[in-house]
């Protein structure tokens, strides 16, 4: 009994998390012509029904601008992340406590308060409408909780290992790139899983600095499709799988990382 | 201490950037050019963006296949986003550097005002738009001089093709019902809800999650009010109000019905499309909606599909154009003006009409006996006959949309009475226009 | 270039550099982690710190966008506290802590505590997929969601189902119901995410004041309370956190799934400021929202660390 009504909590939840999904793919295989099917495996799937949603919608293009982002936020955003993390586990200026500060601020800051000014701000720098417009910002909002991931990561190897190095004399490079980079190989990975996740699933930014709707991230892409066949449910669910199938696979195969990296991140 | 100045420095940078009024720097482009234009296209090699909504831009998309096989020399690059996105995004696309060279106007807005948008007048003069379209249709595109008040001044969009809103209704459930005459009055129409009641059928259909209702509420309204009265609302036009017995009735109405159980009861979370999807399953004797639909429920309701304009000895209807308006960013304006004026030809008109838009043209409508669109045809032209054709209140001003919407939402779901919905109505057109 | 940089020497013996493993550098290289903490923060400046402060600054404006502005003053500031439909989205962000957070923290302590001290072979699959809503986009999330609260949808299929049809209706679009519906996608969300926050956090807490406790003769539920509960202090804290800024500046899943309606019983200030900017053409005034809504964020997670952080 007492082992039993944990796992069941522990089943339940599960399920509660499980059972949209399940529906919804029960609902992706049915007939377009049944536009609001309820709960019901259906009697002959229709798989053809991603295909559908898949030209319809070109996902294709989607799933590249969002491929296109997350490929150009990661590297940045990791090398910036890295440098300042080291740059701050070694830092004995008395500025370490506002820039702190300055940093968690970022952590709080909703998208919205800057998502308006970006604009402008962008267009007039010429770069509304191209990647960039997603990818620069996103490297900027990535900041803090990379740094703060870096430098944790930093300031908890053994100390014996710098010692080592600046018995060897090596420079605060050399002892970033040959020492240091080694062991955070990771950490590293976590990182930037998260930070493709992030990117990949943006939607807002997306959804405001680029106009070109094919250019837009997946999510995005999904959001002006609920407008135009948001009532033909098996066509729009086949498009939701479409959109969430690259990253849940991406979870699934890396899970510990995700998981590891969300749960420690916030915790810091 | 260095980082802190260091910050200072970049907050003090950042708010030079910043220290000048936003926007100044983007005024708007200068004086309109003047003096004669240039009709039709040189052999000069054009390209032109045009960009719209995958609803109006389904004929569009025909009329520029033909116009570019006509005119070699001259390519138009097509492009749509969502009815809503694209509405958010238009103002500010035109503002930017990718600004398109002609675009949908669905409404006049903002856009105006801004200066987005070219003063057709010089083009509608050259090519004779005054003769080849109605009064009361290039009316909602003239703009006056303050931007916000609509009907009279300079012309902004060209039209091409037009809906309108009336009554749908399902021919076999009315004969089921004992309704044997369409209506012809707001009376006889409230009978005829009443008897599609009494033999258990939906009297009415309406999706109201995006503000439908207020479809149903302007009919009303200006069919009581006259159409006169109320396009001078929808103008903009001074002394105006939303506050007359027409409008005060038509909400009275409403709530009524939704008491009587005419209304389904889950009209605020049912969209128009998933409200046109179980008409044409048959849920409701009569629906309004636009001439936009008629092509999906002719399909699916086949025979028993018909259409009337709202009940009223003098026939009124909600309608506009589709619009297409030239950016004043545009470098190729006299092309842009040529491919408008393309708009109007039989080939244009064919295709508008096709796609379910009452052409400008008429002779390019030719609908078979017995169709939706054949009553629709008839619809239009009895309206046109009585000069009923009022522009949507939504378009009342930029956020009139919005407001019906939440309103119309409040007053079925209980949440607001006649008194306070027009008085919410007539408060939010003062902002713009008061 | 790197290369030049000054050599780090042996570690000072200072508290600091004691406490942190990475050496801490020679006096002339003080300024070098500055050069390898600048790209990040000029980033950070560029893209975060100067957009924001650009808001705060169109926010004393009256400007729809396009055309000139004129200055506002503070009226834009009067009109977000002011006008219903700006105060609405304001106290739904509030009320949306309830669902994101108050529920969640609740619920997860519950089901760690019950099951921290049951092994189970499953638990890695649970994990797993409890976890799953921490790594989908919002708008998947919303779509879903939107087809099951739908008027033909699972649910009302499911009310249908076992007799209580009366109840069925478009949750989304109902004034009574739309915001709960809304609502418990963020308890659906969040949940999974806090429980193992807590789970993670209670195999930190010393197990001897579990014995002791038992020892002591405590019952369960006192040592849910007494050792449990102030052994979490922290990590509570930090699911707190996290979840009550996914409250308050939420967006993708309002946006696609009610827009803000029925009337604006669901309006948030993420989609306010997105309608008063697009549709409305007041971007004075959604930045005056944007900048109450960061100013509420920050004060809220200074707030709940300063709490999590005590005694």
């Amino acid at each position: 009994m007492t082992k039993q009504l944990p796992r069941l909590a522990l089943t339940v939840a599960a399920a509660a998390v499980l059972f949209p999904f399940l529906a919804l793919f029960t609902a992706a295989l049915q007939p377009q012509s049944n536009l609001s099917p309820g709960l019901s495996w259906p009697s002959d799937p229709q798989w053809g029904n991603f295909a559908t949603a898949w030209t319809t919608a070109g996902f294709g293009s989607l799933l590249k601008s969002s491929a296109v982002i997350a490929l150009g936020v990661v590297p940045i955003a990791l090398v910036l992340a890295t440098l300042a993390g080291y740059g701050l586990a070694t830092m004995r200026l008395k500025a370490k406590g506002p820039l702190f500060a300055l940093l968690m601020l970022g952590l709080a800051l909703p998208y919205e308060a800057i998502v308006i000014p970006l604009y402008y701000d962008l267009d007039s720098a010429g770069l509304l409408n191209t990647y960039w417009a997603v990818i620069l910002p996103l490297v900027g909002l990535f900041m803090p909780f990379g740094v703060f991931w870096m430098r944790t990561h930093f300031e908890s190897l053994p100390k014996e290992l710098l010692e080592a190095a600046a018995v060897d004399g090596a420079n605060s490079w050399r002892t970033l790139t040959r020492v240091l980079l080694p062991t955070a190989v990771p950490a590293l990975t976590t990182l930037g899983l998260l930070y493709f996740m992030w990117a990949w699933n943006q939607f807002l930014l997306a959804l405001v600095l680029i106009q070109d709707p094919a250019m837009r991230t997946a999510p995005s892409g999904l959001g002006k499709f609920v407008q135009q066949y948001g009532k033909n449910i098996p066509l729009l669910s086949a498009g939701t799988f479409i959109v969430i199938a690259p990253i849940v696979l991406v979870y699934l195969l890396f899970q510990r990382h995700f998981i590891k990296g969300i749960l420690q991140g916030a915790v810091k | 201490m260095k980082i802190s100045r260091v910050l200072a420095g970049a907050v003090l940078v950042a708010l030079c950037g910043t220290a000048c009024a936003p926007g100044a720097s983007k005024e708007a482009s200068g004086a309109e050019p003047s003096g004669p234009v240039k009709k039709g296209v040189t052999d000069e090699k054009v390209t032109l963006k045009l960009v719209s909504t995958p609803e109006s831009g389904a004929a569009v998309k025909s009329v520029i296949k033909a116009f570019e096989v006509k005119y070699p020399q001259v390519t138009i690059e097509y492009e749509d986003n969502s009815v809503d996105d694209y509405n958010k995004a238009l103002n500010l696309s035109l503002a930017s550097d990718q600004a398109p060279d002609i675009a949908l106007l669905n409404s006049v807005g903002t856009t105006v005002k801004d200066g987005l948008v070219l003063d057709l007048s010089r083009y509608a003069k050259a090519y004779d738009w005054d003769k080849t379209y109605p009064s009361t249709q290039l009316n909602q595109w003239r703009v006056a001089e303050d931007g916000s008040t609509l009907g009279t001044g300079g012309l902004y969009a060209a039209p091409a093709g037009f809906s309108l809103v009336g009554v749908y209704y399902n021919k076999a459930k009315a004969a089921k019902a004992g309704i044997t005459t369409p209506p012809a009055t707001l009376e006889e129409f409230e009978d005829a809800l009443a008897k599609a009641k009494k033999a258990g059928e939906l009297p009415l259909q309406l999706g109201n999650q995006q503000g439908h209702a207020s479809f149903a509420i302007q009919l009303i309204g200006q069919s009581a009010d006259g159409a006169e009265k109320a396009a001078q609302w929808t103008f903009g036009q001074k002394g105006a109000t939303f506050d007359t017995p027409g409008n005060r009735t038509a909400a009275d109405r409403l709530t009524a019905w939704k008491k009587k159980g005419y209304l389904p009861g889950s009209a605020n979370g049912t969209d128009l499309q998933t409200a046109v999807d179980k008409f044409t399953k048959g849920r409701g004797v009569y629906f309004v909606d636009g001439n936009w639909d008629a092509e999906k429920i002719g399909d699916k309701l086949g025979k028993d599909a018909g259409f009337i304009a709202f009940p009223s000895p003098k026939a009124t209807a909600i309608g506009t154009s589709v619009a297409y308006a030239i950016s004043s960013k545009s470098k190729n304006a006299d092309a842009a003006a040529f491919f408008l004026d393309f708009l109007h030809s039989p080939e244009a008109s064919a295709a508008e009409f096709r796609a379910g838009f009452m052409p400008a043209d008429l002779t390019a409508a030719k609908p078979q006996d017995g169709t939706v669109m054949k009553d629709i045809v008839t619809a239009w032209g009895r309206v046109n006959e009585d000069n009923g054709l009022v522009g949507f209140n939504n378009n009342a001003t930029a956020t009139m949309n919005d407001k019906l919407t939440a309103t119309t939402q409040e007053l079925l779901a209980n949440r607001t009475d006649t008194d306070g919905f027009v008085k919410a109505i007539q408060d939010e057109w003062t902002k713009t226009h008061g | 270039m790197a290369d030049t940089l000054v050599r780090t020497e042996r570690p000072a013996a200072s508290a600091e550099a004691r406490r942190g493993a990475v050496a801490a550098p020679h006096r002339k290289g003080r300024f070098v982690p500055l050069l390898y903490v600048a790209p990040a923060l000029v980033f950070y400046a560029l893209f975060v710190i100067a957009p924001w402060l650009h808001s705060f600054w169109i926010s004393f404006w009256n400007w729809n966008g396009i055309g000139a502005a004129t200055w506002a003053g503070l009226s834009n500031y009067t009109a977000v506290f002011e006008e219903p439909a700006l105060r609405a989205a304001l106290t739904h962000a509030f009320g949306f802590i309830v669902f994101y957070t108050v529920v969640p923290v609740i619920l997860g302590l519950i089901l760690a505590a019950v099951t921290s001290a049951v092994p189970w072979r499953a638990m890695p699959v649970i994990r797993t997929i409890i976890f799953l809503p921490q790594i989908l986009p919002l708008v998947a999330v919303g779509v879903v969601w939107k087809w099951i609260y739908g008027e033909d949808g699972p649910l009302n299929q499911m009310l249908r189902a076992v007799g209580l049809g009366s109840l069925a209706r478009a949750w989304l679009g109902d004034f009574t119901y739309a915001f709960p519906a809304v609502g418990l996608i963020g308890t659906w969300v969040s949940t999974g995410l806090c429980f193992l926050l807590l789970l993670a956090g209670i195999g930190k807490i010393e197990p001897s004041l579990y014995e002791a406790a038992r020892l002591d003769g405590c019952g369960r539920l006192r040592e849910f309370w007494h050792i449990t509960v102030p052994g979490l202090r922290k990590e509570i804290g930090v699911a707190c956190n996290v979840t009550v800024i996914s409250a308050l500046a939420g967006f993708d899943v309002v946006y696609v799934m009610t827009g803000g309606g029925p009337g604006y019983s669901t309006m948030v200030p993420g989609v306010q400021v997105y309608q008063l900017v697009f549709t409305a053409g007041r971007v004075g005034t959604a930045c005056a929202l944007a900048t109450v809504l960061s100013l509420i964020t920050c004060a809220a997670m200074y707030g709940l660390n300063r709490l999590s952080r005590e005694r």
